[in-house]
């Protein structure tokens, strides 16, 4: 109906309207863009190229140098970048282990407490982490984890629960009992149960809790400045802010501009790549 | 024959000896300082078995990173702190008491007095001098030429750099005629306190427990300061300047009198030769001179192994050698020993000497709330000088800082 | 609580399984990991942080019990005030402008043309990426020797001078908050797409054929049935700008002249910088209080919503 209307007999006024909107998106889009194109743009310009002209997005002469000076930056950027990623990929697996039982027992199990548990951990949301982070760093003391990237995972994962526990209890309950009745009656038990018929089912809600895992992990700053203290283990978003500090008080905005093109490109190729899951957590907070 | 093969011998003992023992250890610097630690653990590394490993830490993160290090248990082998930090770390006993070596060294009488001094708790030393420096002010002396001023006369007081000041922003449009970085605790005790000191007053009493903010010198130099500023005399990025734009403000000639430290003079000579300058001592409000005696000490962490110890300490030794004393010097202005101050100095610019003599009226806060009171962002003493120089109201910024001064001395003093 | 049917519906389901489920005491161990990490990391650090509230508790060194004193040092503390009083400006502030630019971001990517689907991913992508990185990308973007801006500002003619937003506080302010709108609009865009999408387009076309103008569609239909939409988007730009730090950390360093620390930049402070673990608990406490307080009112403003419009 509504793509008939749009395609046949409108009159010319809304059709300028439709062209004006079309112009304003643009120079929207061309905001929420640009500041991204121009770091990508700046990182493989030669630095006197850049200072010259920032705003150009072609550069003449292509060059990796920015690159290359920012693996002398601390222990070198490649060393921020394995840590990064084995914090993201460590929280990730932790996280998916965890959520995906509880939101499985949360929502095909009755146990007693269980309503009031799960308010409790819906709760956790509400309560910020930053509130808590120097009793965290006490704990992590505690437990030998401070200044360690598994501690990191520990404490990232934690606060990824709440999220993924009620995303999870989601993706399972959607689940039709008649399913899980039909199975259980073919004999099967309650780990293939789990396997065969809900995990396959629930997949999509795993994605979403993944992707959320990977972006909030590999994006945090606060408590990777907190909990790790020794060079050879901070994180790139650490990596970046020691960069943009400046090193005897000059500060190497090319290599700046590498680092932060390191640091985007997994977030922004991801985020493509997986964009209906990304949403689809959004929408399932938005509908809580 | 005989000969050959006890040497051969030797050599395959010492080879052997020493693949066993090399030790690596971690030395975590500041990043103002990193250079030159990272160019003398290069030069002790060439030619030691055991290398010292340097990791350079923004200057801001230091103390955060090396608490929080400290307190989880992992701590480096050894740091290279700025000095007015080391009350603090010896006495919350997180450093290692290296009192007896200090002692036994051969020059210990010659070791950078205030750099000891600091490093001492219930007299135990905890520290040794790396890199000393020593506020100073640098004019440039063709401005004072075009401002009509004789070149070869430093400012002997404040009110004189005051009224120098005016003239130089008299020349024109984007001269100024004075600089002092405004927005950082660690850079105004350097420079800003010595005025004080010049008139014999403080900001604390001598045993550090006590506030003594109102004095008729901080009013008179407040005064000055306030006077420089609204006469639009003063660098505009000097009030949230953090110090990392003081010297290209200054090597860019617009600026006529810049409050600084004693490595000025070789960065000067090295990165801007064409710039025309002479330095003095910081003067107080009206005559009198005095000087912020600062740099970086080297502490070993509590619960260091024997070995590393013994490596860290070697690495001591080797950069108190004459040799390194100059590179030191080169690189940053100030020899850690002043018993080679001749030598020392001898191959660079005599102007370096400025700071050096004002070394015996210097002073350094002793105190185990640095951080609280002088750098903090949120500290009463930023908040004294942004509030009675930038502000309107000088006695309720005065009487704001007393009361917090005393405020943090009265829960922190031991 | 747009979806009332569908959750009663799960819980139904819920139910059902559960009668059907012989070993309910399965569901606990389930659940039982989960709960060790939520009570170890979370539970248990919520209640030290009130109990190290209480104490004078230095990182390095001994601490000692001290009652209400931090308490008490914190009501006269002139600069959490100050840092309270700016994190409130900059939430209300922030939350204000990203509104303003993500409402009619919805409305546009709402519409059933072709390529709004590819204007939406543009719109969202600074989402993903991080507040670390966004605030160095920015702190480039405004730097005024090699920046972006300043040379495009000049270039156009528009200013004389490289602007230094970074020296004054207002301008200060409006770069971090033209920062966080850029990264964080494409958000606040989708939860009320969410919201825009749910209402029913017969309502839209009833109102059409009565004819309505598009001014009044929008105020009588349109708002009041995105409210819960609304107060969504609310909640979370509140509570995310309450809790700022990266952008105040990285861009303004608190600058100039302190003017913008915000409340979690001053626990940062005094619990690492000053290693005063206490005092920086008892700060936390005071931010969760109030934390918590927003949110409640937001929540119940929430829940009254529904036997209101029906």
């Amino acid at each position: 109906m509504r793509k008939l209307t749009t395609l046949h007999g409108r009159p010319a006024s809304e059709r300028l309207g439709d062209a004006a909107l079309l112009l304003i998106s643009l120079l929207l889009a061309i905001f929420f863009l640009m500041p991204i194109v121009w770091s990508v743009a700046n990182s493989f310009k030669p630095a006197a190229e850049a200072l010259a002209n920032p705003v150009a997005l072609f550069s003449k002469a292509f060059s990796l140098e920015n690159y290359r000076r920012l693996e002398d930056v601390g222990a070198g950027w490649y060393v921020y970048a394995a840590n990064s990623v084995l914090i993201a990929l460590g929280t990730i697996v932790l996280t998916v282990l965890i959520a995906v039982p509880a939101g499985y027992g949360f929502a095909k199990f009755r146990f007693p407490g269980q309503s009031l548990i799960f308010v409790v951990v819906m709760a956790t949301m509400m309560i910020p982490f930053q509130s808590i982070l120097t009793p965290l760093f006490l704990i992590l003391k505690f437990l030998g984890l401070q200044n360690n990237l598994f501690g990191l995972v520990l404490v990232y994962t934690t606060f990824q629960l709440p999220f993924s526990i009620f995303m999870m209890r989601n993706s399972f309950d959607a689940i039709p009992s008649a399913l899980i009745e039909a199975a259980r009656i073919d004999g099967a038990s309650q780990w293939a149960l789990l396997r065969r018929i809900m995990m396959p089912l629930a997949l999509p809600g795993v994605a979403t809790v993944a992707m959320f895992a990977f972006l909030n992990s590999w994006n945090e700053f606060l408590a990777a400045l907190i909990f790790l203290s020794d060079q050879n283990k901070f994180t790139l978003p650490i990596m970046l802010v020691n960069v943009s500090s400046g090193i005897y008080g000059i500060i190497d905005w090319g290599a700046l501009q590498a680092g932060i093109t390191v640091t985007m490109f997994p977030c922004i190729v991801l985020f493509l790549a997986l964009q209906r899951y990304y949403v689809r957590g959004l929408t399932a907070g938005a509908v809580k | 024959m005989r000969k050959r093969s006890i040497m051969l011998a030797a050599l395959i003992l010492a080879a052997t000896s020493s693949l066993a023992k090399a030790e690596e250890v971690t030395l975590w610097v500041r990043t103002s300082s990193g250079a030159v630690l990272q160019g003398l653990a290069d030069k002790y590394n060439a030619s030691h078995d055991d290398k010292v490993v340097v990791t350079q830490i923004t200057a801001e993160q230091m103390v955060p990173k090396l608490g929080a290090a400290i307190a989880g248990g992992s701590p480096p082998d050894g740091a290279v702190l700025d000095l007015i930090y080391l009350p603090t770390f010896a006495a919350s006993d997180s450093l290692e008491d290296v009192t007896d070596f200090v002692k036994g060294l051969p020059y210990a009488e010659a070791l950078s007095p205030s750099h000891i001094r600091l490093a001492t708790y219930e007299d135990r030393i905890y520290g040794l001098p790396a890199l000393p420096d020593a506020s100073i002010i640098a004019y440039n002396t063709e401005l004072f030429e075009k401002a009509g001023l004789d070149p070869k006369k430093a400012p002997a007081s404040l009110a004189e750099i005051v009224d120098y000041a005016k003239k130089i922003r008299g020349i024109g449009e984007d001269t100024y005629g004075f600089y002092f970085v405004a927005n950082s605790g660690s850079w105004l005790i350097y420079d800003f306190l010595p005025h004080i000191w010049a008139a014999n007053a403080d900001v604390l009493t001598d045993d550090g427990r006590e506030a003594t903010i109102d004095t008729p010198a901080m009013r008179e130099t407040i005064a000055a300061y306030r006077d420089m500023w609204s006469a639009g005399a003063v660098h505009p990025t000097s009030r949230s300047g953090n110090g990392n734009n003081a010297v290209e403000a200054f090597a860019s000639g617009k600026v006529g009198i810049l409050m600084t430290g004693s490595y000025i003079v070789n960065l000067l000579t090295n990165k801007y030769p064409d710039v025309k300058f002479d330095v003095a001592p910081i003067p107080g409000p009206s005559g009198g001179v005095s000087s912020f005696a600062g740099g970086d000490t080297l502490s070993l962490m509590k619960g260091i192994s024997e070995e590393k110890k013994k490596v860290l300490l070697d690495f001591v030794e080797f950069y108190m050698q004459p040799e390194q004393q100059v590179y030191i010097t080169k690189e940053s202005g100030m020899p850690s020993r002043t018993d080679l101050a001749g030598e020392a100095y001898a191959q660079f610019d005599k102007r370096n000497l400025v700071a050096y003599d004002i070394l015996a009226n210097a002073r350094t806060p002793y105190t185990f709330s640095s951080d609280e009171l002088f750098v903090s962002r949120t500290g009463p003493f930023l908040n004294l000088i942004q509030g009675s120089i930038f502000g309107d109201d000088v006695d309720g910024a005065i009487a704001k800082a007393q009361d917090g001064f005393s405020k943090i001395l009265e829960r922190t003093n031991p | 609580m747009v979806s009332t049917p569908k959750r009663e519906q799960a819980r139904a389901a819920r139910a059902e399984a559960a009668d059907r489920e012989p070993h309910g005491w399965l569901g606990l161990v389930f659940i039982a990991p989960s709960m060790v990490f939520i009570g170890g990391l979370f539970v248990i650090p919520l209640v030290m942080t009130a109990w190290m509230s209480f104490y004078h508790w230095p990182l390095l060194g001994r601490r000692k019990f001290i009652g209400l004193d931090n308490y008490a040092e914190l009501l006269g503390d002139t600069q959490l005030w100050q840092s309270l009083g700016f994190t409130l400006l900059y939430t209300v502030l922030v939350t204000a402008a990203i509104l303003v630019v993500a409402f009619p971001l919805a409305l546009l990517v709402d519409r059933p043309l072709r390529n709004t689907g590819i204007f939406r991913t543009i719109y969202f992508m600074p989402v993903v990426i991080g507040f670390g990185a966004a605030s160095t990308l920015w702190m480039w973007l405004l730097n005024p020797d090699s920046g972006v801006f300043s040379r495009l500002l000049l270039g156009l003619g528009i200013v004389d001078a490289a602007p230094r937003p970074l020296e004054s506080f207002w301008p200060a302010l409006a770069v971090v908050i033209l920062m966080v709108v850029w990264k964080t609009a494409g958000f606040t865009m989708v939860i009320l797409l969410t919201g825009l999408q749910s209402i029913p387009q017969e309502i839209a076309e009833a109102a059409k054929i009565d004819g309505a103008n598009a001014f009044s569609r929008f105020r009588r239909i349109t708002l009041p049935l995105m409210r819960n939409a609304l107060l969504l988007a609310l909640v979370l730009n509140i509570t995310s700008s309450m809790l700022a730090f990266d952008q105040f950390f990285i861009i303004t360093q608190g600058g100039p002249e302190n003017s913008t620390i915000s409340a979690v930049f001053s626990i940062y402070l005094a619990s690492f910088s000053s290693y005063r673990l206490g005092y920086g608990s008892a700060l936390s406490f005071a931010l969760l209080v109030v934390l918590v307080a927003i949110s409640s009112i937001q929540l119940s403003f929430m829940r009254q919503r529904p036997e209101e419009g029906r």
